[in-house]
């Protein structure tokens, strides 16, 4: 009996017995020492942890506003791209597709390069979200965010050729 | 669920950007300290809050119920989560931050309270993803049991009996210190 009175505990303060079985512990623990103390464990428990977590906050007081400029920025790409930002990406995706063919060309250099590439650009865009946050303008900060990316293409690109034409 | 709540959420749906930032304003906290409480990293629980909103908001159309939101979002938060302890599997755990025990230290005068705290973070960090989560939502989230289970998409039984075992193994870290 104690034994199943026990694996009930942990739901009995959660008050998520029913009727039957809620009483059944409360009968128990009437004359059960070691329930009744594992009772006050597990509150106890349930009060450092609600306790625990309360004081952590986000040091960004400006969610929102990053979370909407990101949303923006993902929902309507033809405000981007009407506006000069077409060019650029044009002329971005020109160099990336050459950047790739090359990479494939030197595998094993290639394949490397890329992934460094690509995760700097991913934390270049997520920081710039954070920025942008706080920033009426985002074509601004897409604009210099594509050319960072242009002069890192070329710059990879050069590189490789270089690697190619000495290894 | 209140009238107004269940308006912004209703005006979201239907792609309110000045609605969705309301719901972010009133969830952000619960959703930060969800994500905080599982990965026990400043930078990368408000990268997960950010993460669960712009997720949320472009999956919108696949919530059913406006009532159902908090569990949905959560239900969000908490893939967002799995995810990040996964990749970061092979990289050394938890460091508590200094500053933030410093911060701490100052709100709460008893130091004894302090350390407690920061043992029972240190506790749940050695649980597995499945057993925090579940303290998680009910401890700290104060969800009831049949919640868990539709955000988890587990049997009701199951959660219960998760939980027990999740607070068994909480304690036996605790102890151990
Ligand atoms: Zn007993």
């Amino acid at each position: 009996m104690h034994e199943e009175i026990h694996e009930l505990l942990s739901a009995y303060v959660d008050d998520e017995l029913g009727k039957k079985q809620r009483q059944e512990v409360e009968r128990h623990m009437s004359d059960c020492g070691e329930c009744r103390e594992e009772v006050a464990h597990l509150l106890e428990l349930k009060a450092l942890l609600s306790s625990a977590y309360e004081e952590f906050d986000m040091k960004n007081s400006n969610m929102e506003q990053t979370v909407m400029a990101r949303i923006r920025f993902e929902s309507t790409p033809e405000t981007l791209l009407s506006r000069g930002g077409m060019a650029a990406a044009i002329a971005g995706a020109i160099v990336m597709a050459a950047f790739l063919w090359f990479a494939s060309s030197v595998i094993t250099k290639g394949i490397h390069v890329g992934v460094t590439l690509t995760s700097i650009s991913f934390s270049l865009i997520r920081s710039a979200f954070t920025v942008a946050g706080a920033l009426p303008n985002l074509l601004e900060v897409f604009l210099v965010l594509a050319l960072i990316v242009l002069i890192a293409s070329g710059w990879s690109v050069r590189r490789l050729l270089d690697t190619k034409s000495t290894g | 669920m209140d009238q107004e709540l269940q308006q912004l959420i209703v005006k979201a749906k239907k792609g309110d950007q000045d609605s969705f930032s309301e719901l972010i304003q009133r969830y952000k906290g619960k959703v930060f300290r969800h994500a905080f409480a599982m990965v026990h990293d400043q930078m990368e629980a408000e990268d997960i809050t950010q993460e669960a909103f712009v997720k949320a908001y472009f999956s919108m159309d696949q919530l059913k119920e406006e009532y159902a939101f908090s569990s949905w979002l959560t239900r969000i938060v908490t893939n967002l989560c799995y995810d990040r302890i996964k990749k970061r599997e092979k990289r050394p755990q938890l460091q508590i931050d200094p500053e933030q025990t410093e911060l701490m230290a100052d709100t709460h005068s008893e130091v004894e309270n302090l350390q407690l705290r920061i043992n029972l973070q240190l506790a749940m960090q050695k649980l597995t993803p499945e057993h925090r989560t579940v303290i998680v939502l009910r401890d700290i989230q104060g969800f009831s049991y049949q919640e868990i289970a539709e955000i988890l998409e587990i049997p009701e039984g199951t959660v219960k009996s998760r939980i027990n075992i999740a607070r068994k193994e909480l304690r036996k870290e605790l102890l151990r210190g």
